[in-house]
């Protein structure tokens, strides 16, 4: 029953329901799509052609709009954290959806105010290039003294790069003729300066557009995928190259592109970035988390936050960046972390030297990502740690399943003690959740969000609360794993050995590649990338190849 | 008509002789690199073509509600069964409540409403069992339109909160006013749902429009957009000013390379994409050249992006609509932390004074809206004190402020609603209007108390439609219906604001 019901959570025809009874019996769970469908689908996937929902012609992130510009501006020689040769714009991010900054912007349309950065950046960006004489030789390489010659060659080179397939005849004339009526106005290199501006606003530079039909996309689309998928980024010369020889087209050929990609630092930065959003890093950057009772906390210091954020980059990367050791259970339940004095004060590790080192943490207390304190802090209100927010993130994100809503008039988070009335997080939390109601969905998120007791609103680790120890009992409940626990450590332990988190994880990355929710026609590939990795051990990076090889990551965007 | 240049002169005339110029601006913006590539400094100085000042609106939403027993006041002469209003000019400071007392210096400048209800907030209430309060404010307070529970938002708190559907107040009028190459509207504000950037305006597609939380960036936007564009090319022009005068040639390659690509593509990416067109050709409208100009205003284009976020918001609306950069703006106040309104820093606001039952939780909550009380002053302030025409920026700004809720503990009924300036349109100032609560529910379930309502603030987004000079008598939804069945008339006027 489980099982089945985790198969339809997904659906995104999920019209939501109370979460009264929803955990327990699927059938409570009111869905547009009748579940035999679902159903259905799965019982013919070895027999049914592969299929896919409809794919949105996606807008570049803001993250892969920047690196887009990096790397048509530097090349792929540069390293992913160079900066860019002009004074960044800033790009206002549109709301997240499961944290994923590209689900809204690939089905919403774009604010005004993107598209003025988008162009502001244009102008900046072509300026940079016709400004910086190395920059030009590199990306233009010859004089204006023919204009139809000079022009057509960068449009032929640049405009391929920028456009990220060959421009076609019809459409290099219209630049070509751009570029000839501003050379008349202006001159060559203003002309340039202008075109590219043009291209880097050009629909094909924002938008990842695929136009080759429903059977199979073309090998510059495929070259896309691979490098938006792999790197965030557009695609280098050797993709471009293996396009233009049609050397796309086979599972052989995308897999060595893939493995060879994967070796570049691009991937490891993708790689971070893609557990930055899944696992949202910046939630605890949001009013509602960031603000810590100073009298309490007086180490939360900007010090101390911007540590945080940099030991959980520094940690998925290091986690990820060995092919043996990039794995679920190595993120779970890791003690290996990376700490500058500040941070190594926050984890008590003592004197750690000056600048930032590997360290060990403290066994017992100390496991995985789940127990880091960006984790912990952006599920921290003012003055303590929030049982809900931390059991619900991991039901819904690390589990993904879906609690339905508390009934309408439940109240919010608890409120401070009164004063001389002492007691713990856990009974006070215990005595808001108590209500039959309630019951129905804190059954669950309760005991796991108990576990992470020992942790402060900031991520500190303690033993007292309020005067009396700390009771971080717990246990997993509605998976394939399920336990009693004594504390986080082990919580994590146990996700770690769960089917269930990796399929969760499995199903998370083929949404973040196809950039939407996952759709009931899915289901076949989210199976297949399912078992496989499992079957590798949920190694991430074998991950990443399988969803490349998979007939369905050719498969053309049906409309 | 004047000539651009002697507009030009004007200007300068009007301008401090330590103003800021454009470049030292980008420098100091950080966009230092930027500024060798930009042309010759060129003021849009703004104004009606006719002459006349040109309408504006300012929304303001804050956060949460405020206590009633802390906002109303106590006023002879209110009539009791029935709306009706008094004057505030010869009230005395201890005649104001204790949130309302900060508004007391501007007080022949507003017109305290009370006892009006979020009906758009009602009425969607009462249509779906789902969501909490804030969720369904988010998405109808300003549409004045049900929300849509098809596919609803999760938050972060597990709640269902319904999407909007219809486009926002302040949005619909940004379309239909904005004069040529203007900027519609400007989104501003420290926090809006749930803490994210979604502020409570709505775009025509549905979605909520992002907010620009830093001043200096929406500083930026507005020297890009209208502060330093337009006029004729300087009799020497730089190298710069000749690319820079190829911007709109740019923008209109960029948007024909979409009409070259939209038939291509399905009809949802067609209708995303188009839209994106579109943003395009209107930069290129705005970004263009322009040869001649309205009538100059008291228009002085310097800001100092220092001090509280707030303020510079502020400034920067009286510098937008003065310069007649844009003619709407609307700003969305974040949550406050305790220690903006001198409650003890430990203490979670939203749950231990918004949602708080404790006298001392009130009075918190009292505070709060005090602090936004003052905060609206202030802007009243800032617009008041340009001048304009023969009188002030203020006179041809309706500003209006609206709570995401009417009180901490998510009703929707009995809400304070302030509306300044608007002198042009007719609206009546230094008065308090106190509203009948004998209109019919349109909800039932929690946040929908007491046995009868004030009028509904799509009674107000008419005022605010005809203030801004569009004729029409409603706005999105014309009615809904009550608990008992019968009809509620959404349309018309507010009753006693003009």
């Amino acid at each position: 029953m489980l099982v089945r019901s985790r198969w339809l959570v997904f659906s995104c025809a999920l019209a939501l329901a109370s979460c009264v009874g929803a955990i327990e019996d699927p059938d409570n769970m009111n869905l547009d799509v009748p579940p035999r469908d679902i159903e259905d689908r799965l019982a013919h996937c070895d027999e049914d052609p592969p299929s896919l929902g409809v794919i949105p012609t996606r807008r570049l992130s803001p993250a892969e709009f920047r690196n887009t510009v990096r790397d048509l501006l530097l090349g792929h020689d540069a390293s992913p954290t160079a900066a860019l040769p002009f004074d960044e714009v800033s790009f206002p991010i549109q709301a997240t959806e499961r944290g994923f900054e590209n689900f809204v912007a690939n089905t919403s349309s774009v604010p005004a105010r993107v598209v003025e950065s988008y162009a502001q950046t244009a102008f900046l960006a072509a300026h940079a290039i016709m400004t910086n004489t190395s920059y030009r030789e590199r990306l233009v390489g010859c004089e204006g003294a023919d204009v139809r010659a000079c022009g057509g060659a960068f449009l032929d080179s640049f405009g391929r790069r920028a456009l990220r397939r060959p421009l076609r005849d019809d459409e290099r004339a219209r630049y070509l003729a751009f570029i000839e009526d501003k050379t008349e106005e202006i001159d060559f290199d203003g002309a340039l300066e202008l075109t590219i501006a043009a291209l880097l606003q050009a629909p094909e530079f924002t938008y990842r557009v695929e136009t080759q039909g429903d059977s199979e996309i073309g090998p510059y689309e495929t070259a896309s995928r691979l490098s938006y998928l792999l790197w965030q980024s557009m695609p280098d010369d050797t993709l471009f190259e293996a396009a233009a020889d049609d050397a796309l087209r086979t599972e052989a050929q995308i897999e060595a592109q893939a493995i060879r990609m994967m070796n570049d630092p691009r991937a490891l930065s993708a790689l971070t970035d893609f557990h930055r959003q899944w696992l949202q890093f910046a939630k605890m950057d949001e009013d509602k988390h960031n603000r810590k009772d100073p009298e309490t906390f007086p180490e939360w210091s900007p010090a101390l936050q911007s540590a945080i954020h940099e030991e959980s980059e520094r940690f998925v990367e290091h986690v990820m960046s060995d092919p043996e050791t990039a794995t679920m259970e190595e993120l779970l339940t890791s003690r290996t972390t990376f700490v500058n004095p500040v941070l190594a004060e926050h984890y008590g590790l003592g004197d750690v030297g000056s600048g930032w080192s590997e360290a060990e943490l403290p066994a017992g207390e100390r496991a995985g990502i789940l127990t880091r304190a960006n984790f912990l802090a952006g599920r921290g209100l003012v003055g303590w740690g929030s049982p809900i927010f931390r059991g619900t993130f991991i039901i819904e994100h690390v589990l993904c399943d879906h609690l339905g809503a508390p009934p309408a008039d439940a109240p919010g988070e608890v409120e401070d003690p009164p004063e001389g009335e002492l007691n713990t997080n856990r009974t006070r939390y215990e005595e808001i959740t108590a209500p039959d109601d309630c019951q129905s969905c804190h059954a669950r998120i309760n005991p796991i969000g108990f576990a992470f007791e020992h942790y402060s609103s900031t991520g500190a680790f303690r033993d007292l609360d309020n005067g009396f120890p700390v009771d971080a009992s717990g246990a997993l409940l509605g998976t394939d794993n399920d336990g009693e626990v004594d504390d986080a450590v082990e919580l994590s332990e146990r996700l770690a050995e769960s089917e269930d988190v990796l399929d969760c994880a499995a199903q998370t990355w083929v949404a973040y590649s196809l950039g939407r929710r996952v759709e009931d026609e899915d289901v076949c590939y989210i199976r297949h990338v399912r078992e496989s990795f499992r079957a590798s051990g949920g190694n991430v990076r074998e991950l990443m190849l399988d969803i490349v090889r998979s007939p369905e990551f050719r498969l053309g965007t049906r409309r | 008509m004047k000539s651009r240049n002697a507009m030009n002169e004007r200007l300068k005339s009007l301008m401090p002789k330590d103003r800021l110029s454009r470049r030292r601006f980008l420098r100091f913006l950080g966009l230092g690199t930027a500024a060798a590539a930009l042309p010759s400094v060129r003021w849009r100085s703004g104004a009606s073509a006719s002459g006349e000042c040109p309408r504006r609106v300012v929304f303001m939403v804050t956060q949460h509600g405020p206590p009633p027993r802390h906002w109303k006041m106590n006023l002879d002469g209110l009539p009791g069964g029935r709306d009706g209003s008094v004057a505030l000019r010869d009230l005395d400071r201890g005649e104001f409540s204790r949130v309302l007392e900060p508004l007391y210096d501007v007080r022949e400048n507003i017109h305290v409403l009370d006892g009006m209800s979020m009906m758009a907030c009602m009425a969607a209430a009462g249509e779906s069992p789902q969501g909490n309060n804030h969720g369904i404010s988010w998405a109808t307070l300003l549409t004045n339109a049900p929300g849509n529970y098809d596919d609803p938002f999760i938050g972060g708190d597990g709640n269902i909160h319904p999407y909007p559907t219809a486009i926002s107040i302040d949005q619909y009028i940004a379309q239909r006013v904005a004069p040529e190459g203007a900027l519609p509207s400007v989104v501003w504000g420290t926090g809006g749902r749930f803490g994210s950037v979604d502020g409570s305006s709505v775009g025509p597609d549905g979605r909520w429009i992002p907010l620009n939380t830093e001043p200096r960036n929406a500083f930026a936007r507005l020297m890009e957009n209208g502060l330093d564009v337009g006029g004729p090319m300087p009799p020497t022009p730089s190298r710069a000013d000749l690319i820079a005068a190829q911007r709109a040639s740019v923008l209109d390659l960029a948007s024909a390379e979409y009409d070259q690509l939209l038939p291509q593509l399905g009809a949802e990416d067609r209708e995303r994409l188009a839209r994106h067109r579109d943003e395009i050709r209107a930069l290129e409208r705005r970004w263009a050249p322009r040869e001649e100009g309205g009538t100059v205003l008291s228009c002085n284009p310097e800001f100092s992006p220092t001090g509280d976020r707030i303020d510079q918001f502020f400034r920067l609306t009286a510098l937008a609509l003065s310069c007649d950069v844009t003619r709407v703006v609307s700003l969305n106040i974040g949550e406050l932390a305790a220690t903006d309104f001198g409650a003890p820093p430990r203490d979670d606001v939203h749950h231990a004074y918004a949602h708080g039952d404790s006298d001392e939780a009130i009075r918190q909550m009292g505070e709060y809206y005090r602090h936004h009380a003052g905060q609206f002053a202030t802007l009243v302030r800032y617009l008041r004190d340009i001048p304009e025409g023969e009188g002030t920026l203020l006179d041809s700004t309706m500003v209006v402020w609206i709570s995401e809720l009417a009180t901490g503990h998510h009703n929707f009924n009995d809400c304070l609603t302030l509306v300044a300036g608007g002198a042009a349109s007719g609206i009546r100032q230094g008065q308090y209007t106190r509203f009948a609560q004998n209109r019919p529910l349109p909800c039932n379930r929690y946040g929908c108390d007491g046995d009868g309502i004030g009028p509904g603030h799509s009674h107000l987004f008419v005022d605010a439609l005809h203030h801004m000079e569009i004729d029409e008598d409603s706005f999105n939804r014309t009615r809904t219906r009550a608990v008992d069945g019968a009809g509620i008339d959404l349309t018309g006027s507010l009753p006693l604001l003009t």
